[in-house]
């Protein structure tokens, strides 16, 4: 080895590697080489920490190189990178307004028809009107009531029904103001169905808010003969979207015509103002739904619904004729929140309250 | 070579190496101290590979000694022979302050080495031979490793100040 050479072995002098021919010629240089011998005496304090193995561990630990980053420990990075991704969807999907129907438009409600004296009434025994859930139903009332028309003269009184006689909105009072807006999207023809977000439903609820100034047009007799919702049944507030929107329960309503014997001796429709005491009449009914019909003192006959039914000839035509129309065999009228609508020579009488037998009185000349 | 060709050797050198950091008279003694304490208690070590690697410790706790005696009795204030005591190869409290010390120092300074030395000094520090590291490393001449090594710890001895241990 040339000195030069002997000068490199001077790192492995400390860290104790030297072969055994390393140190021979490292410390013989050393012991003729005074350079050598103190670079030798330098190195000792290095070569005394490095003999100690806690100091050579530490050191060692400082050189390892790191492990590499295997999968397992990107695992939690990963769990939180699709939490947040979870996280963010819900929210998105949450957050995102779904429509809500708050109104359906319906056929035209067809409400009131004067061409022939269109009277809705309500029959007697006149059942208490629904309570109105709600204080603001007052003025609703208010805005119900039809506003004095004095160019139109009166429709004449109704002679043979007997009873308080109700015009229709003032039934619907107890509607509160809600369920009048449905109630006006129900009645305007040709809407659309009224789809909002949960935000203007919010803001209709808002009794503050001013409410537009509408009139408002309850489902006569007629129309709920013919399937319509009466707004007593209509359920309320935001619930009414969803009653609409499911099948409502069935509210009965019964039509009923004045059959007169003409001279031929056949039964034609006749006028109630045209019957004299001494005419032989035929009642004929039609049920919008399966049920027992009660005329008179008679036995309940049962119908079918839409199925015209036809009383046998009243020789003597009593004064009043109670009528009974329920799901079951019934004699006993009990009050009942009904309404009456007449149209033409046909009279329509239905219950407001779904379900409940339709009773009303008939009177005659 | 026999055990007192190698002393009379040691003797020399030990001198040179002490004057260049204590005055002349002080090194002679430590230097005969230091032969005192050879012939003494490590009679029984003949090998130049014993008694060179020896010498030298107990050269460096003997001027570590002196130094810590110097700054406690003034600024190099002279001492008498008889009043150097002979040195506790054992860690003292000062000693091991020390060692943490240096330790602190070459970590920091290892960690600013390039790969190849720190891949090197991991080596050498597992007990690795020179051969071995060369055929770790894959170089080609054994004096390829002994330069890669000379440079190292050449840069390593630069980082740290020039010396491995601080000069007080």
């Amino acid at each position: 080895m040339t000195p030069q050479e002997i000068q490199k072995l001077l790192g492995g002098y400390a860290t104790g590697t030297l072969t055994e021919a390393e140190q021979q010629a490292l410390f013989e240089a050393a012991l003729h080489d005074q350079t050598l011998f103190d670079a030798l005496a330098g190195e000792q304090s290095l070569r005394d920490l490095l003999s100690d193995p806690a100091a050579r561990a530490h050191l060692l630990s400082a050189l390892e190189p790191p492990p590499p980053r295997r999968f397992w420990t990107w695992r939690p990075v990963v769990a939180l990178a699709a939490m947040a991704a979870v996280a963010t969807v819900a929210i998105v999907v949450v957050r995102r307004p779904s429509p809500v129907l708050v109104g359906q438009a319906l056929p035209p409600a067809n409400p009131i028809v004067h061409s022939q004296p269109a009277v809705v009434q309500e029959v007697a025994p006149a059942a208490p009107a629904a309570k109105p859930r709600r204080k603001s139903a007052a003025p609703a009332v208010a805005k119900l009531e039809p506003a004095p028309a004095p160019a139109s003269p009166p429709p004449p009184p109704p002679a043979a029904v007997s009873g308080a006689v109700v015009e229709v909105p003032k039934v619907a009072a107890a509607a509160n103001k809600v369920e009048e807006q449905v109630a006006v999207a129900a009645a305007a023809p040709a809407l659309p169905p009224v789809v909002t977000t949960r935000t203007n439903l919010m803001a209709a609820d808002n009794a503050a808010a001013p409410a537009p100034q509408l009139r408002i047009a309850a489902p006569g007799a007629r129309q709920i003969f013919f399937g319509a919702q009466p707004l007593a049944a209509a359920p309320r507030a935001f619930g009414a979207v969803n009653a609409i929107v499911q099948q409502p329960a069935a509210n009965l309503a019964v039509r009923y015509t004045i059959l007169r014997r003409d001279a031929a001796g056949a039964f034609v429709e006749a006028e109630r103002s045209d019957l004299s005491p001494s005419d032989t009449v035929e009642l004929r009914f039609t049920a919008n739904a399966t049920g027992y019909l009660t005329v008179g003192d008679a036995t309940p006959v049962s119908l079918t619904a839409m199925d015209p039914y036809t009383t046998p000839p009243l020789t003597a035509i009593p004064a009043e004729l109670k009528i009974i129309f329920a799901p079951q065999p019934q004699r006993q009228a009990l009050p009942a929140a009904s309404i009456m609508e007449v149209q033409y020579r046909d009279t329509y009488v239905a219950n407001r309250v779904p379900g409940q037998p339709v009773t009303f009185t008939i009177k005659l000349p | 070579v026999t055990r007192d060709d190698i002393l009379g050797r040691l003797r020399e050198r030990i001198v040179l190496f002490a004057a260049s950091h204590i005055s002349r008279d002080v090194a002679e003694d430590l230097a005969q101290e230091v032969l005192m304490l050879l012939h003494e208690k490590y009679a029984h070590l003949d090998r130049l590979e014993d008694l060179l690697p020896l010498s030298l410790q107990i050269v460096r706790f003997k001027i570590m000694s002196l130094r810590r005696k110097a700054v406690r009795h003034g600024e190099y204030t002279q001492v008498s022979v008889t009043d150097i005591p002979l040195p506790d190869l054992k860690l003292n409290p000062a000693d091991a302050f020390e060692r943490k010390e240096m330790l602190e120092r070459l970590t920091r300074a290892m960690g600013q080495l390039g790969d190849r030395c720190r891949e090197i000094l991991r080596l050498k520090l597992q007990g690795k031979s020179f051969p071995e590291i060369q055929k770790i490393l894959g170089a080609g001449n054994l004096n390829t490793v002994y330069t890669w090594d000379h440079r190292c710890r050449k840069h390593l001895l630069e980082l740290m100040g020039g010396d491995w241990e601080v000069r007080k």
